[in-house]
């Protein structure tokens, strides 16, 4: 999250060449998928482990 | 007389002289409810600043009692009437033949007990302060994505049913991973219990963002555990951010205080952990929002400098032809006038060069005559008629001038040249200069 908001206000400040700028668009792109991913999908690896904690502690 | 009849006289003398009701201030020590619906008491009194006991009795509440009593009193102080809760009591003094001397309660004061557990509250939360722990879970940092949630609760309760139904089913999409580290949460032991929760809870390798504390769903409110000095103590020193949700309405327990966050209910705690993520989808939705605002704007900039592009690349390649041009039109000038200047000037250079030349080569000649001249004086001086002239001779042998000893014998006969005539002579000795 630290890192898009660094690259964005980078972005808003500078005005980097086009292959900068896509560069560093898709550093921010991925970013914000990770962190949207944490927000909407499953962690199977997570899940898998909780499954097993819940089990033990029923 | 028998015993019973001493002990009747007992009882009859106490309903006698002790005929009324009393308020009597004491501390519960043990408290049961029979399953005949009577509730059996222990009271007792402490010394004044001590452990030791200086009066003891026992209580009973009796079941049509009871039955208003016990709930009205939890409703009214938030906890169930349990040992360790001081109470103001009105009995009655009763004595019985065969069980002996025996309190009956007819009415508790819950004010007091409120009073009594509020001023108890105070001093935890001071020795709490004072201990400068109060803050510290507080003082954690809160995840950005709480999402690996520990829970503990009593696994049946309703509240932990709420807190994961609203979880689950929330309107975004979000996803929680939970587990459920199940504690009594409530009456004795509560506090133990829980602290053996949240201690396997860290004990575990899985990282939890949060730890969730759920109570909720009873009509009993029994919150007494969450004021326990242990319990509280402890989850001010736990490593991981703690979020109550106790299900009360009344004071907040010591433990809200401590946790990090604390909110009224399970669902509200629900609500909570959806709302951080809520937050942080608009900032995530927000910053993509940006992005692709300054993308397309870096884009646009782009495209119009390229559109221009063409004109300006003319304009650059025009500029640059013109410029040549003039360098072209001044060179030639500049040529020209060279020209004339180096032909003009090398004319110049080549009529001096002349006549130096010609000057030079009439030094020179006349130079190389008196060279010549001196030359053939000197040539002449050693001409063989000059050389004889001045006393030389050249003497001959068989027609060839004689240079050494060795071209004769003893006896050979050699012809001598002189300036006026020559003579011939018989070689007589030889002998070499050296000898």
């Amino acid at each position: 999250m630290q890192e898009v908001e660094q690259i964005l206000s980078a972005l808003e400040k500078d005005n980097p060449d086009i292959d900068e700028m896509s560069e560093r668009v898709k550093r921010a792109v991925d970013l914000l998928q990770a962190c949207k991913d944490k927000l909407y999908s499953t962690d199977e690896e997570i899940k898998r482990v909780f499954e097993q904690l819940n089990a033990q502690n029923k | 007389m028998t015993l019973q009849e001493l002990n009747q006289l007992v009882r009859n003398n106490l309903r006698q002289f002790m005929p009324g009701t009393y308020w009597v201030q004491a501390e519960v020590s043990e408290c049961k409810e029979h399953f005949s619906g009577h509730c059996y008491l222990e009271l007792i009194q402490k010394k004044e600043g001590q452990d030791a006991l200086c009066a003891k009795a026992r209580a009973t509440i009796w079941a049509n009692t009871w039955q208003s009593l016990g709930p009205s009193f939890a409703q009214q102080t938030g906890t169930r009437l349990a040992s360790g809760l001081q109470i103001l009591a009105e009995v009655t003094v009763d004595f019985h033949e065969l069980y002996g001397f025996s309190l009956v309660i007819r009415d508790i004061d819950p004010s007091y007990t409120l009073g009594n557990q509020a001023m108890r509250r105070r001093e935890i939360l001071k020795r709490l302060e004072n201990e400068g722990v109060i803050d510290q879970n507080k003082e954690l940092v809160w995840p950005e994505l709480p999402r690996c949630l520990a829970i503990v609760s009593s696994p049946g309760a309703a509240g932990y049913q709420d807190f994961m139904r609203q979880l689950t089913d929330n309107d975004y999409g979000f996803v929680f991973h939970t587990a459920l580290f199940p504690a009594t949460m409530q009456g004795q032991g509560a506090a133990s219990s829980i602290i053996a929760a949240l201690d396997n809870i860290v004990e575990n390798t899985v990282p939890f963002d949060v730890v969730v504390i759920i109570r909720g769903g009873g009509a009993v409110a029994d919150l007494g555990c969450f004021d326990d000095y242990d319990l509280c103590y402890y989850a001010t020193q736990y490593p991981i951010p703690l979020l109550t949700g106790l299900g009360h309405d009344k004071d907040n327990a010591i433990l809200d205080r401590v946790a990090h966050m604390s909110v009224k209910t399970p669902t509200a705690a629900a609500e909570y952990l959806i709302d951080t993520l809520l937050d942080k989808a608009g900032e995530l939705d927000d910053k993509a929002d940006r992005l692709v605002r300054r993308a397309n704007q870096i884009l646009e900039n782009e495209k119009l400098n390229l559109h221009t592009m063409p004109g300006r690349v003319v304009n650059r390649v025009q500029d640059r032809l013109m410029h040549a041009k003039l360098k072209v039109e001044s060179a030639k000038s500049g040529l020209k006038e060279q020209a004339i200047h180096a032909l003009t000037q090398g004319r110049q250079q080549n009529t001096l060069f002349a006549s130096r030349l010609s000057m030079a080569c009439r030094t020179t000649f006349a130079h190389e005559t008196m060279q010549i001249r001196l030359f053939e004086q000197s040539v002449n001086s050693f001409s063989p008629s000059k050389m004889l002239e001045r006393g030389f001779s050249l003497t001959l042998h068989q027609g060839k001038a004689l240079r050494s000893i060795k071209e004769v014998e003893e006896g050979s006969i050699v012809e001598t040249r002189v300036a006026d005539g020559r003579f011939t002579s018989v070689v007589h000795t030889k002998q070499p200069n050296n000898e």
